[in-house]
């Protein structure tokens, strides 16, 4: 029977490997790796520019406080469009599980939400409430990344089994009878808006460092309502470029969809779908245990 | 075999659009050092030691200060046990800074002395770390080449010379000048520190090929 199956999707395997050679391939070039340069770079300017931003506020707040928002905002959106590991997660999720246009936006604006609302929480009970010291929010935020990252390997780790467990199911039923299991289907839709605001929420668990920042700064100068209205104004920025993001996505798997409804057999396109969600949590589970490791070793060795 | 061509177009968007998104980036370096030094050579031609300040950056020294504020309730007390503390956590990597002469590397002591000062600049503070190290054996360095370079191994933090008025000679009458020679990293690793997560067992090293380099010839 294991044979079976085995034999059954090894032309799939083979093209899975391809595609992710591909993926990788492609991420080594040297074009997109200037492209992340400028964006780092520029994201750099962008730290600075915010901690100054933030200093001039505390002078004269009714005439830079707008500003800052302003500021925070485009922050955002730029900040988004650059490297990060929730995007990453977003877009295999997505790629992996379709969801339909509203539900990519959503997963996109309560991640923003939730990564905005971490940062805020953390500043305001650790330095404001509980006295912490200041470099050891940093320490203190790691320590919610890492939680986000366990919680993506749980998750990604639960939607491998799950799948793995459907693809065996419907190589079972493919042999009795010939009819597609659609009540599963319906199930695996119910199940999915909040298995989309639990990865959303391990995203967010992980807070911006832009936002850390403005509200530190903003923190230390007295005038920390400005901070979280600057973070706000940052996560709605985050969410704007996200979103755009998780609907190329969105059109992207829509469009995979679209190319396997060639294959005249409607089971063979579901063992595809499942496939593709297995291989799309497996690639969520290696990220987050690359950023697990990689996570404690975010320090200061001078102070 | 219509399918075969498309699942090339699906690859490729699909390709594109987990590159936009799937680089995972704390981007290093994360705090900044401003540096001055001075080297000093005496009267008999042998080089004694250096003084470098490391001036801070603004987001880094405001945390710190407003740290050592809450910890002691005392500027003067805060910023000495802060430079204490700086001083025995760079201890193990010989204070961040390399001294050779003529290719020979010289052992740095303890610095002689050791301060943080304040600084208030457009109304928040700069910390700025001084030190001065005396070799404990002066080298007679009359036609050798002495290269100083001085950077953290993770590239975590960022030390650099603004200019070059910021390297100097104290050279007590013999003709000595100092070159500061700034770094050229290649393309590939610029992009290898500012866009890609590393482990400090990858990124141990990555400093060095960053780090300014102050040579003097006498």
């Amino acid at each position: 029977m294991l044979s079976a199956i085995v034999r059954r999707l090894k032309i799939r395997w083979l093209l899975f490997i391809a595609l992710g050679m591909g993926f990788i391939g492609l991420y080594n070039s040297s074009l997109w790796s200037k492209l992340v340069h400028y964006i780092a770079s520029t994201q750099l300017e962008f730290h600075k520019l915010l901690n100054e931003q933030v200093m001039q506020v505390a002078q004269q707040p009714e005439v830079y406080g707008f500003s800052l928002m302003a500021i925070s905002f485009v922050y955002g959106v730029f900040h988004a469009l650059g490297p990060g590991h929730g995007k990453a997660v977003i877009v295999s999720y997505l790629a992996s599980n379709p969801q339909s246009r509203l539900g990519s936006c959503l997963l996109a604006f309560a991640a923003a939400m939730f990564q905005a609302l971490t940062a805020i929480l953390l500043v305001t009970s650790l330095s404001l409430i509980l006295k912490y010291k200041y470099a050891d929010i940093a320490v203190s935020a790691s320590n919610f990344s890492l939680m986000g990252y366990g919680l993506l390997l749980a998750l990604g780790g639960f939607i491998a089994i799950r799948s793995i467990v459907q693809l065996y199911t419907s190589e079972n039923t493919h042999t009795h009878s010939g009819s597609c299991c659609s009540s599963a289907n319906v199930k695996v839709q119910e199940k999915s808006l909040s298995q989309l605001l639990m990865v959303a929420f391990a995203i967010g668990l992980r807070p911006c460092s832009g936002a850390l920042i403005i509200l530190v700064t903003s923190s230390l100068l007295g005038i920390y309502h400005y901070g979280v209205m600057g973070t706000l104004a940052m996560s709605l920025g985050t969410a704007l470029s996200t979103c755009i993001i998780a609907l190329a996505s969105q059109y992207a798997t829509a469009f995979l969809n679209k190319t396997l409804t060639l294959y005249s057999d409607h089971k063979q396109q579901k063992r595809y779908g499942l496939c593709i969600q297995l291989a799309g949590s497996i690639f969520i589970m290696l990220l987050a245990w690359a950023l697990i490791d990689v996570n404690n070793t975010l320090a200061n060795p001078i102070l | 075999m219509n399918y075969k061509k498309r699942y090339k177009t699906m690859a490729a968007a699909l390709g594109t659009v987990f590159l936009l998104c799937s680089s995972v980036s704390f981007s290093h370096p994360h705090n900044w050092i401003d540096l001055r030094t001075q080297i000093n050579i005496d009267e008999q031609g042998y080089l004694t030691g250096f003084s470098q300040h490391w001036r801070f950056d603004q987001f880094f020294s405001m945390i710190s200060y407003a740290d050592l504020m809450n910890e002691y309730n005392d500027e003067s007390i805060g910023l000495a046990s802060t430079a204490m503390k700086m001083v025995a956590n760079v201890a193990p990597d010989t204070y961040l800074s390399e001294l050779r002469v003529a290719g020979e590397v010289m052992p740095l002591p303890v610095p002689k002395r050791y301060t943080l000062e304040s600084v208030q600049v457009n109304g928040s503070p700069i910390l700025v770390l001084k030190m001065n190290f005396v070799l404990k054996e002066p080298k007679l360095v009359k036609g050798k080449k002495i290269t100083l370079q001085t950077f953290e191994p993770t590239y975590f933090v960022a030390m650099n010379y603004p200019s070059q008025e910021d390297v100097h000679v104290e050279s007590s009458g013999h003709n000595c000048t100092a070159q500061l020679i700034r770094a050229t990293p290649s393309e590939e690793l610029i992009d290898y520190a500012t866009s890609l997560d590393r482990n400090v067992r990858e990124t141990q090293g990555l400093g060095d090929d960053f780090a300014e380099r102050v040579t003097i010839q006498c």
